[in-house]
């Protein structure tokens, strides 16, 4: 009975601290998809970022992909940032980089191949996008995709920008994709 | 570094109480949150679970640490846990980075160590130790110790058989102890990597019980190199697995097995086209050669007597592409990786405004070739074996004894307007099992060398001499299971504007599957001749009583429960030893009258005299077609799985199955989505399953279409708020094999139930 009590009291005192403390993400080591690492404080160091989980087998995260690199090269005179992991297993993690580059998307990607990142973060589903601000706490937290949920996705990241005074035009999401003409990823540490 | 787990989780549980009580009055500089999971399902086949998984997260600076509680009763799959499941407190610094508790690494592309807690398939390789990480500009060190207990569910281990297979019975214990040296030279990364892992293996006792146990070391040593370039890319990883059986085993043990060493290759290379027409396309190819044991055929997946293969801490990459096509998933075979190898290609690209095409080739088989052996035709049934003289092949074998595999696969997929599309097609080719069977005895001929008495003295046998009948019949029958299907999987996506959006999705397979045979008959089969006619019976004469053609039976057989869903799929053949799909005298049954035979209630005419009606005079049937063959070869390729009813409910055998798969859901962003899936299958297989139109859904929709077979589900998923789901299942689902990771375990059909799932952050 002993037992059963502590773990009661455990939780009460994590909800009773989390409830007078804003929640922030570790500052967790990150393999990149060129085989470095980095740490995910390094891509706060000039503003605000989303940070999305995704994996090739994932339908809903595949298609909120394209809108994610909008996202990242829109607002990039911002200091924003766009960082993505990879969570597919290393039985598809070689088509990662083949998906990236066909589809031209100019964002930063991690890999984590046996979930560990994914689970400090408390992903549960997939795709899990997150806001976080500079400071590393979690301004934005969204679970699945529907189409339509970009621009709830957008409102929760102007929001912030707006918060921090930082300026940015408005983002369009009717008009055409333009093909990317960058030669490499953005995956440098 | 080996821990005591129930004084492990006492004492972390004091040290996180102490450690949060005192870190309570900081808790202004913590961040602290966590997550909870509900899940909850009920069933008419009494598929039931009820499961509550919490994980908390608490840092502080370079500090974290996280509990995960369990508290099932009982989970979807696994072991019933009711407390503290994980736990790790993790320090990150500059450079250095160190963890206790339960840890999970992979290096590499995982041919030595790649460990997780998957738990679709209840498989959890982490450990519970140390771990010590130190990062420089140009290298990156990591060492690993601790004990990971690894728990199974294996029908080659007889203790604690679970008959739904959700629950493991084989446990076994490593003691881990390794490191990785890993560097960074420009566009180069190179590693060397070791791991040792001293394991204690549960193995059947003498009569069949557990309780006996081996050690056994496996070492694991390797590199690996990659290259990162504007337009190609390339990984290589080589692995060297060596086992041992050390001297504290009974002698009986280490000579009675001796453990193969082996090594395991996985190579990779991407080249991304830069020039016109091509541009903006890119080819992926993959290679395995998994070679770390050698085992024939039929014991595959027997990691229970097969030490050397239980490196449950290796999980190298599949080399299979992964499909979001529920049916196409279906086919994905089961990879060995202790004996395989393989290769897949792949290119992708843009094609115009049309969006992005695919073609995927995968081909894998086992390493090498096997045959069946045996000292004479005497004991041919009793006494074979497989023997395997090949060298490991590096390319993908045809033979089906190597059981092939291959799958070619194509899609376009892109956006029209604000339409999204995907059309694919799929075709499959797999060999699953492969058995060569023996079947020896007396002819009752008198055949050359026999000797005779020569009555009348003039060498030669005649009719009427007596003779010595030496065992002069080896029959042989080499058969396989295979699947040839044709797949064509497709979705279109509207978006409908305001947040709504419309889902169709609709999956087509045309399958055959089944079991081709190749008989060798040296005589014609034998049978005990109860009349003395000279001729076989196919079945003593009985009274018809309802007229229905079939003599009825009267005590409960594996069909009844395999009906109620008690018998796992991949267990049926063990029951329905003749693969026939139903009962047959001789196959497991529950002895009523405790008689050792299968009795009927109806009158029939005693052919033998002894009282009870009998299916058939003895027959050897090697050629399994129920009837007496006359010696000579023959050759079925059309015996399939797959039946169909007639009008009266009795079986038909159908040579192809057509499935079909139809999903139509809408959904409202960012709040909820709804889904109805219909899956629906032209034929049984292995009879036809019990119908069960009761839910209000399936009655709803009986109205508009024949419910006959099919599987019928509505799933709605509700984001109550940005932090909380729920998904919420409702109807019947069809079982199968899933597979993640490579790792395959079969689901119960779940019949007519709901599932509900919570998932919560805080």
């Amino acid at each position: 009975m002993k037992m059963r009590i502590k773990p009661i009291l455990i939780l009460t005192l994590c909800l009773f601290s989390f409830g007078l403390s804003q929640e922030k993400v570790p500052n967790l080591r990150l393999k990149m998809l060129n085989g470095k690492y980095a740490k995910l404080y390094d891509f706060l160091k000039d503003g605000p970022m989303i940070l999305d989980f995704w994996a090739t087998w994932c339908e809903p995260c595949k298609k909120q992909m394209k809108f994610l690199n909008k996202f990242h090269n829109h607002f990039e005179d911002t200091g924003f940032k766009v960082l993505t992991i990879n969570t597919d297993t290393p039985k598809s993690i070689s088509k990662v980089k083949s998906y990236i580059r066909t589809k031209g998307f100019d964002f930063n990607v991690a890999v984590d191949p046996n979930s560990q990142v994914k689970n400090k973060l408390k992903i549960k589903l997939m795709p899990t996008t997150l806001i976080i601000d500079t400071d590393g706490s979690i301004v934005y937290r969204h679970q699945g995709y529907l189409p339509g949920d970009e621009r709830d996705v957008m409102h929760a990241l102007t929001d912030l920008l707006d918060k921090k005074g930082l300026k940015y035009s408005e983002l369009n999401f009717e008009v055409k994709k333009t093909k990317s003409k960058k030669e490499a990823m953005k995956v440098d540490f | 570094m080996i821990f005591n787990r129930t004084f492990n989780k006492k004492l972390l549980l004091n040290i996180g109480l102490i450690f949060q009580s005192g870190i309570t009055p900081i808790y202004s500089q913590l961040s602290a949150g966590g997550d909870a999971i509900l899940k909850f399902g009920e069933s008419k086949n009494n598929f039931n679970y009820s499961e509550v998984l919490l994980n908390m997260n608490i840092h502080h600076n370079d500090i974290s640490t996280w509990f995960q509680f369990e508290y099932s009763e009982p989970p979807e799959i696994g072991m019933n846990v009711n407390g503290l499941r994980k736990f790790r407190m993790d320090y990150l610094g500059e450079n250095l980075e160190l963890s206790v508790g339960d840890i999970y690494k992979i290096w590499g592309r995982g041919l030595i160590l790649n460990q997780f807690d998957d738990q679709s398939v209840d498989l959890d390789n982490g450990y519970r130790g140390l771990s010590f990480g130190y990062l420089k500009d140009h290298y990156n060190i990591n060492m690993i110790a601790g004990m990971s207990h690894i728990s199974r569910v294996s029908s080659d281990y007889w203790q604690n058989i679970d008959q739904e297979a959700r629950r493991p019975n084989h446990h076994s214990d490593h003691s881990l102890f390794g490191g990785d040296l890993e560097f960074f030279t420009g566009p180069f990364t190179y590693a060397f990597s070791s791991l040792q892992s001293r394991e204690n293996h549960p193995i059947n006792g003498t009569f069949g019980a557990g309780g006996d146990s081996v050690s056994v070391v496996h070492r694991v040593h390797g590199f690996r190199g990659g290259y990162d370039g504007a337009s190609l890319s390339a990984f290589l990883e080589f692995a060297d697995k060596k086992t041992e059986l050390p001297e504290v085993n009974a002698e009986s043990v280490i000579k009675g097995f001796k453990p193969h060493d082996g090594f395991t290759i996985f190579g990779n290379l991407n080249y991304y086209f830069g020039f016109p027409p091509l541009d903006g396309w890119s080819m992926t190819m993959e290679y395995k050669n998994y070679n770390t044991t050698q085992i024939n055929p039929i014991d595959r997946n027997n990691y229970v007597t097969n030490y050397d293969m239980n490196l449950i801490f290796t999980q190298p990459p599949t080399v299979l592409r992964e499909h979001s096509s529920v049916l196409l998933a279906r086919l994905i075979p089961q990879v060995s990786f202790s004996d395989e190898v393989g290769y897949q290609a792949s290119l992708v690209g843009p094609v115009g405004d049309l969006g992005y095409f695919t073609l995927n080739y995968q081909k894998a088989s086992r390493t090498s070739l096997w045959e069946k052996a045996f000292h004479d035709s005497v004991n041919a049934s009793l006494d074979n074996w497989w023997t395997s003289d090949s060298t490991p092949s590096w390319s993908p074998l045809t033979e089906k004894v190597a059981l092939p595999y291959d799958e070619l696969y194509v899609e376009m997929e892109g956006y029209i307007n604000n339409v999204r599309y995907q059309l694919g097609a799929g075709w499959t080719n797999k060999i699953s099992e492969y058995h060569m069977l023996y079947n020896s005895g007396q002819n009752g001929l008198w055949d050359a060398d026999e000797p005779f008495v020569d009555l009348d003295s003039n060498g030669v046998w005649e009719s009427g001499e007596s003779f010595t009948d030496y065992y002069s019949i080896v029959n042989e029958r080499v058969e396989y299971k295979y699947a040839n299907a044709f797949t064509i999987p497709s979705l279109l996506n509207f978006n409908l504007g305001n947040g709504w959006s419309l889902d169709l999705k609709y999956e087509f397979q045309k399958i055959k599957s089944g079991t081709h045979f190749v008989s060798t008959l040296s005589s014609d089969e034998i049978f005990t001749d109860l009349d003395g006619d000279g001729i076989w019976d196919a079945a003593e004469v009985f009274s018809d009583i309802n007229e229905n053609g079939i003599w009825d039976e009267g005590e409960t057989t594996w069909y009844d429960w395999w009906l109620l869903g008690w018998i796992p799929e991949d267990q049926l053949p063990n029951y329905d030893t003749n693969g026939n799909g139903e009962y047959d005298a001789g196959e497991y049954f529950v002895d009523a009258d405790a008689d050792g035979e299968w009795d009927a209630p109806e009158p029939f005419t005693d052919l033998d005299a002894d009282g009870e009606w009998d299916d058939a005079e003895d027959l050897s049937d090697l050629t399994l077609d129920d009837e007496w063959t006359e010696g000579g070869v023959y050759v079925d390729s059309s015996k399939s799985n797959y039946y169909s009813l007639d009008d009266n409910d009795q079986k038909l055998k159908q040579e192809f199955q057509n499935n079909h798969m139809f999903s139509i859901g809408v959904g409202k962003s960012p709040l909820w989505s709804l889904a109805l899936t219909i899956e629906s299958s032209s034929t049984y297989e292995y009879g036809p399953q019990p119908t069960s139109i009761t839910n209000p859904l399936e009655k709803l929709l009986s109205n508009m279409v024949d419910m006959e077979n099919k599987w019928v589900a509505l799933e709605l998923m509700v984001n109550i708020n940005a932090n909380t789901r729920l998904d919420l299942m409702y109807g019947t689902l069809r079982g199968g094999i899933i597979c993640s990771n490579g790792i395959c375990r079969y689901v119960s059909p779940f019949d007519d139930g709901f599932k509900l799932s919570l998932t919560s952050i805080f």
